[in-house]
């Protein structure tokens, strides 16, 4: 018990004296950047899209992003197309809805993307997004002809490319100095992440900035990936990464020190910034019209609830925006390791803060649109709530 | 189909005929004994029940030796992955209704006793029962040594386990109208089936099986008609027979999509513009389609995993939603009016929130178990071309009678 109790007290020592150092003084360094906030009560096209695209002009008009380039979209199909929270459709709780990546999608063909390429690494498959979409209910035409010019690619493996992108992580690091990535992530001027909005069980929160941890190929990443070369195709999650039981294929860059804490709680928010510094997001899109509380899937051992906050957060820097998302879900976007939604695990927007991707302090971001209180949906105080009482029993799912 | 007899192997521990009042009542019809027992033998023929030696089964039934059905544990306790990413399912319809096919004047009886140190649970002789009966066959009902014993020496809950066995296969030899019903598909697969094809052909039925793809058994030299499929499978080692060819060619000039190995030879049309898949190469030809291998495929598995994203999963006849480990048989009736989709849940217990959508033109549906001949509480939702259920918690095995169909 002790040998627990001194680890979790140096997790949470050494995170927090990795802040004290520079933190406050990265705070008012890290860039900002104005965030709009959007409130759909449903899906419609007839409501949502002008929602968003009273959004994105007042971000400043997504001409100014996209025009003439090569866009890619990271959207968020987390978990197994079969596996639903209760009887719901997964874009109504846990996936990132197709009503929102149509709309993002058309809305940047209008304002003159020459490509949009609609990007995700479905779990444990090479099969193409379209297919994975279709197991889930999800028609995948309603995206693809929301411009001219949209497509897909399943970024769990390689792809279409001839070999992976070597992106490096600028600041060096947290846990790795670069990743060896699908050629999607590199082939493109713009990069868009897509999130729903949602708590996660290991990082607390699953915005903007987590949704990249999906840009890993399991290939190479993932629990059956070799030891050497990256396999053929994905086979299971991200392991490898959660628990730090082995380094990724040795074709890829290593682990910076092996010797680090091996808790998913200390390494997946650290390697999800090293993500997000490696490939820079252009544009962060929190969808929170229909979502759930408790977890970022049904698979999460909680009294998970579908809800209906009917917000969208947007923003050109994944900090600022992630900070505004978590204020709307009533969370405190300066919060630490030890307090609501991190009891249990660093925070990702600190760690973001430290190495200069934003700032997650409202005083220092514009909000547009939706005042925050207007807004906020109280995912806190239903966490709060549910972690009074004693988890549910599960049943048999996919 | 024919319709099936229920047999049972008469269990080591029921060591006289007095045993045989346990028979009273249920659909065990036929016994099939390891040893000789002449005394019961000859009781249970004076009962009206079919007796026979395990080496000698009766006229007009070919017993095939099956698996266990169910999932694979690993050690450790985790499920092994299979061509979808889900649990490895070891099924035996493939091989009953590849059995049936090849000789349709026989009754399929399926040997898979219960495995050395099998975990049993509530549901495990369900699921065997059903595995093989929702596909026209019918398992063997094989007691372990344990249950045989503990019903011999009246064990309550042995006796209770007992029951539910007898409940389940008189579920299904209540239904003999069933045997009339044909297998829905989307696809054909082609073969003989024997031979050098033997293994690849055998190894795609059971593979497409488990990634969830409904398919239809085509003999080379017989392959009916393939009105309302989308894809044709031919991927022997021979080059297919002239009139062959011929039938696998007017299905794509009519619409259909061809996937089949360089093996064909020459291929009519012309290349498409778009890709298919990069195994694969694509012409065009009247409104279909040819998906050629670009080289001999020697992977079954990848093989019908390029199948499945061939076809696309636009066309599932069945989806499920938190069922965990699951198959289906779709099954229409001779008039189209009707349907029944069998679903098998193998897992440990049945799902408590599963949903499921079926593609048809049916309207209504009837959600039954074993022993419950309508599910309350399943919510149906009608969609088009399709109908989604939401089932309650269920057991390892509900059949979904489907009707209001237009035929």
């Amino acid at each position: 018990m002790n040998c627990c109790r001194t680890r979790r007290e140096w997790l949470k020592q050494a995170a927090g004296a990795a802040f004290a150092a520079g933190s406050m003084l990265r705070a008012a360094e890290g860039p900002t950047a104005p965030v709009a906030i959007g409130r759909s009560k449903t899906y419609q096209p007839s409501e949502l899209l002008p929602v968003m695209q009273k959004m994105f002009d007042q971000l400043g008009g997504l001409d100014r992003i996209v025009k003439g380039k090569t866009v890619a979209v990271k959207i968020n199909l987390t978990g197994a197309p079969t596996y639903r929270l209760g009887y719901l459709p997964l874009e109504d709780t846990h996936y990132t809805h197709p009503a929102v990546i149509a709309a993002a999608a058309h809305l940047m063909s209008k304002a003159g993307a020459r490509r949009i390429r609609i990007l995700e690494s479905p779990w444990s498959t090479a099969q193409p997004v379209e297919e994975y979409l279709l197991q889930a209910n999800i028609e995948p035409r309603d995206i693809l002809s929301a411009g001219p010019n949209v497509e897909f690619e399943n970024t769990n493996y390689l792809g279409r490319g001839k070999k992976y992108s070597r992106m490096a992580v600028p600041s060096g690091g947290y846990v790795f100095p670069a990743f060896d990535l699908n050629h999607s992530y590199e082939d493109c001027d713009v990069f868009v992440s897509i999130a729903k909005m949602k708590e996660h069980a290991t990082a607390g929160i699953t915005l903007s900035m987590k949704n990249c941890f999906g840009l890993t190929p399991c290939t190479i990443y993932g629990t059956g990936a070799p030891l050497d070369e990256p396999s053929l195709v994905p086979k299971g999650g991200r392991g490898l990464i959660h628990a730090g039981n082995r380094q990724p294929a040795k074709s890829a860059p290593p682990e910076k020190d092996p010797s680090s804490p091996r808790q998913d709680t200390w390494r997946v928010p650290r390697t999800v910034v090293d993500l997000c510094a490696a490939r820079p997001i252009h544009l962060a899109i929190v969808e929170g019209i229909k979502t759930m509380t408790g977890g970022e899937g049904p698979w999460v051992p909680v009294d998970s609830k579908a809800v209906a906050p009917g917000v969208i957060v947007a923003g050109t820097n994944p900090v600022t925006t992630d900070a505004v998302a978590m204020s709307v879900m009533g969370f405190d976007p300066m919060a630490v390791r030890g307090t609501p939604p991190f009891e249990r695990c660093d925070s990702i927007l600190q760690l973001a803060e430290a190495v200069g991707l934003g700032t997650r302090d409202l005083k220092r971001i514009e909000v547009i649109g939706t005042p925050i209180a207007e807004a906020r949906f109280d995912f806190a105080g239903m966490r709060q709530r549910r972690r009074g009482s004693p988890p549910p029993a599960m049943g048999i799912r996919g | 189909m024919l319709p099936n007899r229920t047999p049972m192997r008469w269990p080591g521990a029921w060591k006289d005929a007095s045993a045989l009042s346990l028979l009273k009542g249920t659909a065990i019809d036929h016994l099939v004994f390891d040893t000789a027992l002449e005394n019961v033998q000859s009781a249970a023929r004076q009962a009206g029940l079919g007796a026979s030696a395990a080496k000698a089964p009766p006229e007009n039934v070919m017993v095939i030796a099956g698996e266990w059905p169910g999932f694979r544990i690993e050690r450790g306790g985790g499920a092994q992955g299979g061509p979808t990413g889900v649990p490895w399912i070891n099924s035996n319809g493939w091989d009953v209704r590849l059995s049936a096919t090849l000789n349709p004047d026989f009754q399929v009886w399926v040997a898979a006793p219960p495995p050395k140190g099998f975990w049993r649970f509530r549901g495990s002789y369900l699921t065997a029962i059903a595995d093989s009966a929702s596909h026209g066959g019918r398992w063997l009902i094989t007691l372990d040594d344990a249950l045989a014993q503990g019903i011999a020496d009246g064990n309550r809950d042995s006796l209770a386990l007992w029951n539910e066995i007898t409940v389940s296969a008189g579920f299904f030899a209540a239904h003999k109208d069933w045997a009339a019903y044909k297998p829905a598909g989307i696809a054909a697969v082609v073969s003989d089936f024997s031979g050098e094809n033997e293994f690849f052909s055998r190894e795609l039925l059971n593979l497409l099986a488990r990634a969830g793809l409904h398919y239809k058994i085509a003999l080379k030299d017989e392959p009916g008609s393939f009105a309302g499929l989308r894809a044709a499978i031919y991927a022997d080692v021979q080059a297919p027979s002239a009139e062959l060819r011929r039938h696998l060619q007017s299905f794509v000039q009519a619409g259909g999509m061809l996937i089949t190995v360089p093996r064909w030879g020459e291929a009519p049309g012309a290349v498409s513009k778009s890709e298919l898949h990069p195994r694969y190469t694509a012409r065009d030809f009247g409104k279909g389609r040819i998906a050629m291998a670009k080289e001999a495929p020697s992977d079954p598995f990848e093989m019908a995993g390029d199948i499945v994203e061939l076809i696309s999963h636009r066309y599932d006849l069945v989806r499920f939603w938190n069922g965990g480990a699951t198959g289906a048989l779709y099954s229409t009736a001779p008039d189209g009016k009707s349907a029944v989709v069998h679903l098998l849940f193998y897992a440990n217990r049945g799902p408590d929130a599963a949903s499921v959508r079926i593609v048809g033109p049916y309207r209504r549906a009837q959600v039954a178990t074993v022993d419950v001949a309508r599910v309350d509480h399943v919510e149906v939702q009608l969609q088009k071309d399709a109908i989604e259920l939401h089932l309650p918690q269920v057991p390892q095995y509900v059949a979904v009678e489907l009707s209001g169909g237009l035929s």
